[in-house]
């Protein structure tokens, strides 16, 4: 086992937690690409290349209505919103990170823990589409096709339409998108695939298929550490373990938890204040607790 | 008995002084028989209030007071103080803060004397043996003198003895350990010292004649260069120590200045020394037996010392810290301090006697001004006092031992603030009351240690004046229309800023927890996260049709902009003539007081009190008026834009929504971040709706007894469904809406084994589907389960039924979930529980069906609310008119102070349908009400929703936002703002969530906002030249803004949170004087304004309608359209109020859209790993 994955594994909790950052940074800056360039980089050959973002009304509207041009606002913050969601999940074993250029691409990594797609290390890029919340489920594509009766075996994307044959607004998320992403790999379904060649052999062969999913899963796992596909700062990238950088880095991620308790001992100002008894609804109710000395 | 005498010296001729030492006299002379605390308390209290009557002859005494200029600069403050005075992310940590205040102490007592010690120091760096043998020289001659012995020593004699002392007592300065000697074994001449018992002998000798002052002083000034320069362990030597212990009792009573002062250095000194070696500190308990009451005699000796201005009073104060530092670690010491010392009386009850010298009256020249900024307070010499001690109280209780602390809080409590300042804030006076909550402003500001707000927002949350408490007293001020109401809500926003629970509470959350305000059907959509954004596209499209930025408007007439200048100048409140600028400050600025809030009789340019109070502003003013910003010298900053730049772009606050958003999410997160260590989450499920009343305890939910095998987390949603059926009589819902909840519940396909019969027993099935649905999804890993419903859910229904069975046991799997489902449901349970509800309206005909209904009568109201405000002149009182089919708003106005009433009635007179469509006139309130609408006694469940009189009060006066002036607007929705940032979903979803349905009785902000919105358009539908007033107002709060923008973060108590340097584009709200208010700013940016703007010049009435007169003739206000320059303060406040609505629509937007995607971990409890 490679032991960058099981310290991936070993920081799952702290790695939104960066994510978030990067993705707040992010968005400091992007209102400002929304306004000069909103345009999405080139997408792989098998992808719908998004045309204009959500944001026509933007350049167009600005002139005559006030609230018109708010519209790439609630745009980046609804995905920013879905992106809080997502970290909020807490899905075991899935990464996301929302690309430099475009809060509408979303580069993830999927780590499978058990079951026939053990070990599975699965990098994949999720396209939101660009009406969001109003059109189509986002679409989920694996970087190397994976060998699954619902993944389509050329262009690597997810039948995820069948989960969501309609996206709905408020009841569907992206996160759900991701989950169901997860999950295709401990539960099989094998009704109308994309890869019919896996749907049979799973019913007929399941020990061919599971040698075959155990070469698809060496086959991701050999283009691990491939140059992304995609060109963005923030495309997730794998690289061999190399002490001089993990190690420290491994150590922040540990360390980190400790934090926040000190800081709260600290800036005791910065935090409310709060005399409630828990469960009660009094003020002032909180027992006088003998002070250290 | 000592030390009383003078313990009041240096305050001036001042009441509190007077009784204080009477108080310690009367309190010194029977030691030993001491009343009671409580009847002392009251004696204290009774002999305070008569004497102040006496002295103060019924009110004066602090206005006048023009006491000696104060000349001190507190350099002690600094540090707490500095720290303090802004409660700001950027806050020294409390450890750091205690650090710097013994470092701070620790140089500056020794190295101050370092150089006369040097000085002193006479080149004796001889060998020890000869220093030896010269000291027992100098003694030898001494011995002569004092054997001789006699009552009365000779001239010579005493010369005599004192120089030999003086070189004997630097020989022992010098004096070392031998070498090589343990530390504590003493030097050669110490040694002697104590063998000879010289220093007890000396003073021996001094004591049998007369022992004058002058004498004392001198004894004094040689024990402290000893301690200063000594280069051993003086004190633990008992030949040292008690010579020096009597000396020191000897000087009990002070009765000349240096004989305080060298009194007061020496024990310092000696702390200082103690500090070093805590060991000593045992040494002055049981040394001797004649101290006195107080053990510790250093102590004892500095009390009197405590309130005292000038650098006697903070070396008193930094010895007095010093020994309290001690304490912390020493019981002993602590006991003495509680127990045999005055010391938390006096400091605590010596606030009430200072607070009694404070002005009564506060006089302000600007319209803006509204709360004591440091250099308003470092002008007025007894309020530097009091500064001074308060912040001693807080450094105290931030470093003494928990007795002392709990001792210090409670003398606060009893002997401050419900005596004093209780009555303060109750005085008839309006302008008593102004300055009295601009002090308690001051001081909650200052205060930084929670020990000591807790005292101080105890007082005001559960003291009870006159049967109200304090705090629902003041919210009722917010009502008030004058510089009150100002005031008010500078100290609600310092309230709002401590982010503190109890406050909260009591403010506004227990109003809202049983949910009673809101439809049943809606209790679970308290903590829906509006992701979308569409609150934020709903409050931004109340913007006034008038507020949208329009094409036409740049071909606006030239001359009309002329006209615009004078209205401009008249809207600029604090005016200044633009041909004398800036040489006449003073009287520029008088003229403007008087036609602002203060009487006109209080306005002559130099009354002393105004004098002093403003002196510090008086000169930044000119020279800010003479700096090349002013007018005549443009470019140069890089804020002034040169000459007919301003035309470019008055629209540029278009663009700065971004700003908007990026200030929300800071303060939202850092009010979530703060929060978090609040004990609940307020999410309309914890503390449940029913603890408010106390009838339905916290386990005490239906689902519970019902389901007892089921250990997994009882999600919010259910207990939510559950418990509104329970409790629903006391909120008297719509009849019927009850039952509808099982039903749907039923409707939904969940259906368990149990026959959904009852109403609890429907909620307990809808308790563990949704149970198990949750922790299906909280425990993924157990796979299979939730994906389903996920996956299935466009086919609705079923799937609550397919996974009841299969869920319940995977939770077994994930005892995490119990405790953290509560404080954060997982969205995941939200979710799909949504999912599973949003398909009910389809199949139950229940909620689902009425949530559109209601949704859908909202928008006939809105519609028709700007159907009505688009008439020309509508109609008073339309804001009641569209809404009265549906529900019957009942019109309490409970928070209208007599000023209001005042003003309202004199508005109200005039006949004529005013433009404005003010609400129909209110008749008075009883006086009841003017003191303070108790809220609704906890006990007894409300018969009608209420989201307590704090919403009201400020919805109220939101709904009046085009009446108001500018400056009680900005802090007005600078307050609502405030309120919005709070992450609490029950607070949040009332503020914030647009698509939540009320009960009829509760008023939304967005119908507020909706009728402030009509009543703007139906001004700007009959002000002929609305667009060109909107545009100058603009261009005067640009300017304005711009100008604090260019002072940089300084601003006294400024709020203010971007770091200098950083150029951006200022964002409205912060331009806004909510931020930082200085007159003289103000000034400038008229200034700036008017250079572009010179033009017939009218007289200019201010943007504040004056306190208790009219505000503003309606005659002549609501002069027509095309009548003059529009320059009446009505139009002015009508269009002011329409730039800083449209900007507080941005600002809530924008605070909503934060909050959709604030960090999940902010909220979070700390790791429980």
């Amino acid at each position: 086992m490679n032991p960058f994955w099981s310290m991936s594994t070993s920081s799952v909790r702290k790695r939104p937690d960066a994510e978030e950052k990067t993705l707040s940074g992010e968005l400091r800056t992007s209102p400002l690409r929304a306004s000069s360039k909103k345009q999405l980089p080139s997408i792989p050959k098998n992808a719908v290349p998004i045309t204009k973002p959500a944001s026509p009304a933007a350049s167009s509207q600005s002139t005559n209505g006030t609230h018109a041009s708010y519209g790439p606002f609630y745009l980046e913050y609804s995905l920013l919103a879905e992106f809080t969601m997502v970290v909020k999940q807490k899905l075991p074993g899935v990464y996301v990170q929302p690309s430099y250029r475009s809060a509408l691409m979303w580069f993830g990594v999927i780590f499978i823990r058990h079951g026939l797609y053990q070990d599975g290390v699965f990098k994949f890029t999720v396209y939101i589409p660009d009406n969001y919340p109003d059109g189509d489920c986002p679409r989920l594509v694996f970087d190397v096709p994976v060998f699954h009766p619902l993944v389509d075996p050329l262009s690597g994307e997810l039948d995820v339409k069948r989960a969501f044959a309609k996206w709905r607004r408020n009841h569907n998320h992206i996160w759900q998108v991701l989950m169901y992403a997860r999950r295709v790999f401990y539960k099989i379904d094998t009704t109308s695939p994309l890869n019919p060649e896996a749907a049979v052999l799973y019913e007929k062969d399941i020990q061919l298929f599971k040698s075959k999913v155990v070469d698809s899963v060496k086959l991701c796992s050999s283009h691990l550490f491939d140059q992304p596909k995609i060109e963005d700062p923030y495309a997730i990238i794998f690289s061999p373990w190399n002490p001089a950088i993990h190690d420290e880095a491994r150590e922040k991620m540990l360390t980190q938890k400790k934090k926040p308790e000190d800081q709260h001992c600290k800036s005791a100002q910065v935090s409310g204040l709060s005399w409630v008894k828990p469960g009660s609804v009094q003020p002032f109710s909180k027992e006088e607790k003998t002070m250290p000395t | 008995m000592w030390g009383l005498g003078l313990c009041g010296r240096g305050w001036g001729p001042g009441a509190g002084v007077g009784w204080l030492r009477a108080g310690l006299e009367g309190r010194w002379a029977c030691p030993g028989a001491e009343p009671p605390l409580a009847l002392r308390r009251a004696a204290a209290a009774g002999r305070w209030r008569r004497e102040r009557g006496a002295c103060g002859g019924g009110g004066r005494p602090g206005a006048d007071r023009t006491g000696p200029a104060v000349t001190l600069t507190p350099a002690w403050r600094e540090g707490p103080q500095g720290a303090t005075h802004a409660r700001e992310p950027a806050q020294v940590p409390a450890a750091a803060q205690r650090m710097s205040w013994l470092t701070k102490l620790h140089p500056r007592a020794g190295g101050h004397r370092a150089p006369r010690g040097a000085s002193l120091q006479s080149p004796i760096t001889a060998d020890p043996e000869t220093c030896l043998m010269v000291f027992k020289n100098h003694w030898a001659q001494v011995l002569r003198v004092l054997e001789r012995g006699g009552c009365r020593a000779a001239p010579d004699d005493l010369s005599a003895v004192r120089n030999n002392t003086y070189q004997m007592f630097n020989l022992l300065a010098q004096d070392r350990p031998p070498r090589g000697a343990e530390d504590t074994s003493p030097g050669p001449i110490l040694a002697f010292v104590a063998s000879e018992n010289l220093l007890e002998r000396l003073l021996h000798w001094h004591l049998q004649g007369d022992f004058p002052e002058e004498r004392k002083v001198e004894q004094l000034k040689l024990y402290e260069m000893l301690l200063s320069q000594a280069h051993q362990g003086l004190l633990g030597h008992k030949a040292v120590l008690s010579p020096l212990l009597r000396l020191l009792s000897l000087c009990s009573q002070p009765t000349s200045a240096s004989l305080e002062n060298s009194l007061v250095l020496l024990l310092n000194q000696l702390c200082v020394n103690v500090a070093k070696e805590p060991s000593i500190l045992e040494l002055f308990f049981h040394s001797q037996a004649d101290q006195g009451p107080a053990n510790l005699i250093i102590f004892s000796l500095l009390i009197p010392f405590i309130h005292h201005e000038g650098v006697l009073g903070q070396q008193a104060r930094d010895a007095l810290l010093l020994i309290m530092a001690m304490s912390a670690g020493n019981q002993a010491v602590a006991k003495s301090i509680t127990d045999n010392s005055y010391f938390c009386p006096v400091l605590a009850t010596g606030l009430s006697a200072l607070y009694s010298s404070l002005p009564r009256k506060l006089e302000a020249r600007g319209d803006d001004w509204h709360c004591l900024r440091r250099e308003d307070w470092l002008g007025v010499s007894s309020l530097v006092l009091f500064m001074n001690s308060l912040d001693f109280c807080n450094a105290v209780i931030q470093v003494a031992h928990p007795l002392v602390q709990k001792q210090l809080v409670d003398y606060v409590h009893n002997g401050f603030l419900v005596p004093v300042m209780g009555p303060a804030l109750h005085k008839t006076s309006l302008e008593e009351l102004v300055a009295s909550t601009a002090y308690l402003e001051l001081f909650l500001r200052s205060v930084s240690e929670p020990a000591l707000l807790k005292t101080f927002l105890r007082f005001l949350l559960l003291h009870r004046h006159d049967g109200a408490t304090i705090l629902d007293t003041l919210v009722t001020r917010i009502g008030s229309s004058s510089r009150l109401c100002m005031v008010s809500l500078g100290l609600f926003r310092t309230l709002l800023s401590l982010n503190c629970e109890d406050v909260m509470l009591q403010l506004v959350l227990r109003y809202l927890l049983p949910c009673s305000h809101l439809m049943l059907s809606q209790r679970r959509a308290v903590r829906d996260l509006d992701i979308y954004g569409r609150a934020a596209a709903k409050f931004l499209s109340l913007t006034p049709r008038c507020c949208h930025p329009p094409g036409h408007l740049s071909g606006h007439p030239p001359e009309c902009q002329d006209r615009l200048a004078a209205w401009h100048k008249g809207a600029s409140s604090p005016t200044l003539d633009p041909s004398s600028s800036s040489t006449t400050t003073t009287s520029s600025s008088s003229s403007t007081s008087s036609s602002s809030s203060v009487p006109p009789a209080a306005a002559k340019p130099s009354t002393p009190s105004r004098l002093s109070f403003f002196s510090r502003q008086a000169p930044e003013a000119a020279a800010t008026a003479a700096s090349p910003r002013s007018p005549g010298t443009p470019g140069g900053s890089p804020w002034h834009h040169p000459g007919g730049h301003w035309e470019e772009n008055p629209w540029e606050l278009e663009g700065n929504y971004l700003e908007y958003l990026r200030d929300a999410r800071r303060s939202v997160e850092r009010c979530a971040w703060a929060c978090r260590v609040w004990s609940a989450p307020y999410d309309g499920e914890e503390p449940t709706p029913g603890a408010h009343f106390g009838a339905n305890p916290l386990g005490a939910t239906p689902g519970n007894p019902l389901d007892p095998p089921n250990p997994g987390p009882q999600t919010p949603r259910t207990k939510k469904r559950g418990l509104p059926e329970e409790s629903s009589g006391q909120g008297s819902p719509p009849r019927g809406e009850g039952k509808v909840e099982p039903q749907e519940v039923v409707a939904n396909g969940v259906v368990t084994s149990t026959s959904s019969s009852s109403s609890s027993s429907s909620s307990s099935s809808s308790s563990s589907s949704s149970s198990s649905s949750s922790s299906s999804s909280g425990a993924w890993p157990q796979e299979d389960v939730a994906v389903k419903k996920v996956r299935r859910c466009p086919q609705r229904g079923q799937e609550g039924e397919g996974e009841g069975g299969v869920g319940v046991p995977a939770q077994n799997g994930t005892p995490g979930g119990e405790g953290k489902a509560k404080w954060e449901a997982l969205p995941s349970v939200e979710c799909l529980l949504e999912e599973m509800l949003a398909q009910a309206p389809a199949e139950a005909n229940g909620t689902g069906v009425t949530i559109e209904a209601f949704t859908q009568e909202l928008k006939e109201i809105e519609a028709e609310m700007k159907n009505g405000a688009g008439g020309p002149g509508g109609a008073a009182g339309e804001e009641g008119v569209p809404v009265a089919p549906l529900r019957e708003l009942p019109e309490h106005h409970p928070h209208l102070s007599r000023e209001e009433e005042e003003a309202f009635a004199s508005f109200a007179a005039a006949p004529e349908g005013e433009a404005l469509g003010r609400a129909p006139p209110r008749p008075p309130e009883p006086l009841a009400q003017l003191l303070g609408s108790p809220p609704r006694p906890v006990g007894t469940p409300p018969s009608q929703p209420f989201t307590g009189p704090f919403v009201s009060v400020l919805f109220g006066k939101l709904e009046n936002m085009p009446h108001n002036s500018l400056y009680v607007n900005c802090l007005l929705t600078g307050l609502v703002a405030q309120l919005a940032s709070y992450p609490q979903p029950l607070l949040r979803s009332f503020l914030l969530n647009t698509n939540m349905v009320f009960q009829p009785s509760i008023k939304s902000l967005l119908q507020v906002l909706g009728s402030v919105k009509a009543k703007l358009e139906t001004f700007a539908a009959t002000q002929e030249d609305f667009p060109g007033l909107l545009l100058r107002a603009r261009r005067f709060l640009v300017a304005r803004g711009r100008l604090e923008g260019g002072e940089g973060p300084s601003g006294g108590g400024s709020l203010r949170r971007e770091t200098p340097g950083r150029s951006r584009k200022p964002s409205l709200g912060e331009l806004l004087l909510r931020h930082a208010h200085s007159p003289t700013r103000a000034r400038q940016a008229a200034q700036l304004a008017l250079q572009h703007a010179r033009g017939a010049a009218s007289p200019s009435p201010t943007a504040t309608p004056p306190a208790g007169t009219p505000g503003g003739n309606p005659e002549e206000a609501g002069g027509g359209p095309g009548e003059g320059p529009g320059a009446a303060p009505r139009v002015k406040n009508a269009v002011y109020c329409a730039v800083i609505f449209s900007e507080f629509l941005k600002e809530l937007a924008a605070i909503a859209q934060a909050h959709a995607v604030a960090s999940p971990f902010l909220t979070e409890t700390p790791p429980e790993e």
